[in-house]
């Protein structure tokens, strides 16, 4: 048990990858029909992650109980498996796991050859694992790449539809453009600096000017960051990359990538380059507005669902940035966790919206446009009330989770002093109901389009997929929540975010 | 037991509505499982009527929880005079909408299960005494009527049904944003948070052109939904497309709830902003009454025509409040409900002739009376009550808000007391030429008022009458609540417009007395 206790913080990062090689190696040996098997290894693969996040967690906990001369080394061991990264493991492992039940159906559907389809997706996340518990730039720049470049292979992962060799050649020259900056923008850092490590830097700049050459480092660093997260002005590349991906991906890169994108954000500004707040602080503050303003003004003019989500999800970028604007010298713990609270609630709902729509584009993913899902309430009820409720969850209406996640990310957003932005906020958000609504109407309010057509049913995992992210929706609205003392066990969520965002 | 009846009415429709929601449709006992609740419902409301203490003063059977605990947000809800109405209001209406649209043919579990919802919404936002509770109560409101319209609605329901959601929409992000900047200046003045309605009214803000902003955000929202000239546009096509029970639930009760909104909330927050810019909403609203009358004789279909009196008649009411002193308060209150039971009963008349003749442009009928006179006389019963003839209910708010007005200000009183006037002359017009006169339609078979409307309208009218003339049992709940308003919220007592602003004759100044 007590050498468990050591190797326990490399345990979820190494399943990852070993998952990883085993899924790659299986295919291998497999013969083509039975690798339906392949879809059940990754999602007990995916679970086992889960687990095993968890299990590194609760024998952090156990460090103490170890004899008093091993305890240095043992938090040694630990140093990088922050709760702040425990809690990007578990998104990012819930993420993949989402995202493996929608591929299992849409893969057969679609017929596309398994394999390193399962692969790619684990290796992705354990790149992205490497970045959230990175403490220095160079990790997690590798961590970066190892996820990017699965990524980009999945993006393509339909070789013979020309949407998504475009959106893959976007996406991969301007990623690649992005990493560049980054890492020319580490190396000025480093020239300036003369360290990568996070920590290093922060002490540096607390004692030193920044610089010409160190500010220059710093907004490369900050622009190719705005690449990955898609902020607007680098966001080109998002909404072709997001329609022509696979669905199940679109769902993936919507959430996970997204996720880890922020935590890398919020590694780089809220940790290293803090105390150099008001250097980046105008640069965050206009590129969050302006991926505001740009998200919900497209979004608005989309005539495809895919699209519309795109735009939807820079658009949330901008909430999100916003939130990082807020970040304060005295290294306040409540904007961490409202950020944190707002990346769940949009991981689980998104996860939520592409699920439904993954089964109900149909083969081919002919089903793109709003028009296309018209009756749908009557045709598919589970489906449809599942989306509406997201759509409302969206839109920010109480209770359910994406309310709350607004609410308090603005809240603390406005005690930091943003109030413009935090104004500014509210009006997009007023923009963005239109676009939601729409959807619900179209759903709701208009005749059935496609009625004389058999209708198909929903399979079980993907109505248990759905099931969860409804449930996570409204439970989060209510986990931050006592509620009148009438649910026991429901731990307050937002107070675990309190601990977690503490580093 | 009586304050557990508060959650009771709150949550009995909600709990009750999903389930029906859930319930497969060929059960086929969603309406009769929906009114029971309905029954309760009011029932439950009415024994709060009984069990609330008229002469108190302050919230009463209140129920108050942490929720929230690290944004001080907590579940507080209770009752007092001014709610009380409202709460048996809304009870009743929703009972009444029920029975009204029974024999509804397309998907009336449906209907009944978001109309329960609805209830529910209309209920917790009239009870929470918590500005976060308010706000979660205001939006859940919002939601089943978003589908009452869009699903049931005419053939134009989804133009009306978004400009409706998005304008109210937009007013309640605006007060969410203002609930969240009066809550962070608690928070930075106190150390703590602090939602509750009661404590945020004793929060002394900077006398800064910011208080006068964050009353407009708090103003806003209410002000759609009441709504005030010049934010009506989405009214006159929400009321005609949606079908005539919501346009009663609209109409009746939730354009009561931006009244109660701003009685409750924006008023006594910012006393001190009402005194600079209620001059200019009292124009506002001036503006409204008149233009909305001037609109409604124009109309060539009924329900177009009462839409635009709403406007119209919600104008003074407006008036009444923004005017904040005890006659007038007292005023907006009682004719909430005797509006409420006025105009919903005439959307409800002019629904059975719509079903009957299949359009309610006037030019299309006439001759009414003469084959079905007990409809004449309900519309008529319902168009004096509606143009305020004293005996019926609607002279007695009219008189107290114009009461109230004319200590304020002669000036606003004459312009205000217009819409007597002109509501005669619409209403009256408009009874004239679509009753009586010849028959226009003869082919058709005569006006019949089926049971089931029947008893949903004969109640409006009969409370028309009682509320006209009995109005003991009605106000002795009211002014205890409105004087503790008043009192508790140092405003100001009268609308302080310049001297001689209206009158062209200055009123002698009260010269100091020397001792």
């Amino acid at each position: 048990m007590d050498n468990l206790i050591f190797i326990a913080p490399y345990l979820p990062l190494g399943l990852a990858i070993l998952s990883g090689i085993s899924l790659l190696l299986l295919q291998v040996f497999l013969p083509l029909k039975q690798r339906g098997w392949l879809t059940y290894v990754a999602l007990i693969e995916a679970a086992l992650l889960i687990l095993a996040s968890s299990l590194s967690f609760l024998l952090k906990g156990r460090v103490s109980s170890l004899p008093a001369e091993l305890q240095p080394q043992a938090m040694a061991n630990y140093q990088f498996f922050s709760n702040i990264a425990l809690f990007f493991y578990l998104l990012l492992a819930v993420a993949l796991l989402a995202t493996i039940l929608i591929s299992a159906v849409y893969l057969e559907r679609e017929k596309l050859v398994y394999g390193e389809y399962y692969a790619l997706l684990f290796f992705a996340t354990s790149g992205m694992m490497v970045l959230v518990s990175a403490n220095d730039l160079m990790t997690l720049f590798i961590g970066l790449e190892i996820m990017s470049m699965s990524v980009y292979a999945l993006v393509g992962y339909r070789r013979e539809n020309p949407w998504s060799n475009e959106g893959l050649f976007k996406y991969f020259l301007l990623g690649a453009l992005a990493s560049a900056l980054l890492l020319y923008g580490i190396a000025l850092t480093y020239g300036t600096t003369g360290t990568v490590s996070l920590r290093e830097i922060q002490n540096f700049y607390l004692s030193q000017p920044i610089g010409p050459l160190g500010s220059m480092g710093l907004i490369l660093i900050l622009t190719g960051l705005g690449f990955k997260v898609a902020a607007v002005p680098f966001h080109s590349w998002s909404p072709d990359a997001y329609q022509g991906a696979p669905l199940p991906i679109t769902g993936f890169m919507a959430t996970a990538v997204k996720a880890a994108a922020f935590a890398l954000l919020l590694k780089i500004l809220g940790e290293g380059f803090l105390v150099v707040r008001s250097y980046w602080l105008e640069i965050v503050m206009v590129l969050s507005a302006l991926t505001m303003i740009t998200g919900n003004v497209l979004a608005f003019v989309q005539q495809n669902i895919k699209r519309m989500l795109a735009y939807s999800s820079i658009a949330h970028t901008g909430y999100l940035l916003m939130g990082l604007s807020a970040l304060n010298l005295q290294n306040d713990n409540q904007i961490r966790s409202a950020i944190l609270y707002y990346l769940f609630i949009y991981v689980v709902s998104s996860l939520g919206v592409f699920t439904a729509l993954a089964q109900l584009s149909g083969q081919g993913e002919k089903y793109q446009r709003f028009e296309d899902y018209a009756g749908l309430g009557k045709r598919h009820p589970f489906s449809a009330l599942v989306l509406t409720l997201l759509m409302f969850s969206f839109i920010g209406i109480p209770p359910l989770g994406g309310f709350f996640a607004k609410y308090y990310l603005f809240s603390e957003a406005l005690r930091q002093g943003q109030g413009l932005l935090v104004a500014f906020a509210i009006f997009n958000s007023i923009l963005s109901i239109a676009y939601y609504l729409r959807l619900v109407v179209v759903m709701y309010f208009q005749p059935d389009a496609r009625s004389e057509e058999t209708r198909q049913s929903t399979p079980v995992t993907v109505s248990m997929a759905l099931a969860l992210s409804a449930f996570c929706t409204l439970w989060a609205g209510f986990a931050p929540v006592n509620f009148l003392g009438v649910i026991p066990g429901l731990s307050p969520l937002v107070e675990w975010l309190h601990i977690a965002a503490i580093f | 037991m009586s304050a557990y009846l508060l959650n009771l009415i709150i949550f009995l429709p909600l709990a009750v509505g999903l389930l029906l929601l859930a319930l497969p449709s060929k059960l086929g006992l969603h309406r009769q499982i929906a009114l029971g609740t309905a029954v309760l419902t009011l029932l439950g409301s009415l024994a709060i009527w009984q069990a609330s203490n008229p002469e108190a003063s302050g919230l009463q059977l209140v129920t108050r929880m942490a929720w929230i605990p690290f944004l001080g947000i907590d579940y507080h809800i209770g009752i007092d005079g001014i709610s009380l109405f409202l709460v048996v209001l809304t009870s009743l209406f929703t009972l009444l909408a029920m029975l009204y649209s029974w024999s509804l043919d397309q998907q009336p579990g449906r209907f009944f299960a978001l109309l329960l919802i609805l209830e529910s919404g209309l209920l917790g936002t009239v009870l929470a005494a918590n500005l976060f509770l308010f706000y979660v109560f205001w939006e859940l409101m919002l939601l089943p009527m978003f589908f009452l319209i869009g699903i049931w609605g005419g053939a134009q329901r989804i133009k009306a049904v978004l400009k409706f959601v998005i304008y109210t929409m937009a007013g309640s992000l605006v007060f969410l944003l203002s609930i969240l900047y009066l809550g962070t200046q608690y928070q930075a003045q106190t150390g703590q948070w602090s939602f509750e309605i009661a404590v945020l009214t004793q929060l002394q803000l900077p006398p800064t052109p910011m208080v006068d902003l964050l009353f407009l955000g708090f103003a806003l929202a209410f002000l759609i939904k009441v709504p005030v000239f010049p934010l009506h546009t989405w009214l006159p096509d929400t009321y005609c497309e949606a079908p005539p029970v919501v346009t009663f639930m609209l109409s009746g009760v939730m354009a009561k709830m931006g009244v109660y909104g701003l009685l409750r909330i924006t008023l006594p927050l910012f006393p001190d902003s009402l005194a600079r810019l209620g001059p200019v909403l009292s124009l506002l609203t001036i503006a409204g009454i008149i233009y909305g009358a001037i609109l409604a004789l124009g109309q060539v279909e009924i329900k177009r025509l009462l839409a635009y009196s709403s406007i119209s008649h919600l104008g003074l009411i407006a008036l009444g409040v923004f005017t904040w002193n005890l006659s007038s308060i007292e005023g907006v209150v009682y004719h909430m409900v005797s509006h409420a039971v006025a105009t919903g009963g005439l959307f409800l008349m002019a629904g059975v002739l719509e079903n009957h003749y299949g359009t309610t442009r006037i030019d299309q009928l006439g001759g009414i009376a003469a084959r079905a006179p007990l409809y004449a006389v309900l519309f008529m019963l319902l168009t004096f009550a509606s143009i305020g003839v004293p005996g019926l209910n609607g002279f007695v708010g009219e008189f107290l808000i114009l009461l109230g007005v004319s200590s304020a200000s002669a000036g606003l009183t004459l312009l205000a007391a217009l819409t007597l006037i002109l509501s005669a002359a619409y209403m009256l017009w408009l009874t004239q030429r679509f009753l009586f006169g010849p028959e226009a339609q003869p082919e058709h078979a005569p006006l019949r008022l089926p049971v089931l409307q029947l008893a949903a309208i004969a109640p409006l009218c009969l409370l028309a009458i009682i509320m006209g003339l009995y109005t003991l049992p009605f106000t002795q709940h009211i002014s205890p609540a409105v004087q503790n308003l008043i009192q508790n919220n140092q405003g100001p007592v009268q609308v302080m417009l310049p001297e001689g602003y209206f009158n062209p004759t200055p009123s002698p100044v009260e010269k100091p007395v020397h001792g």
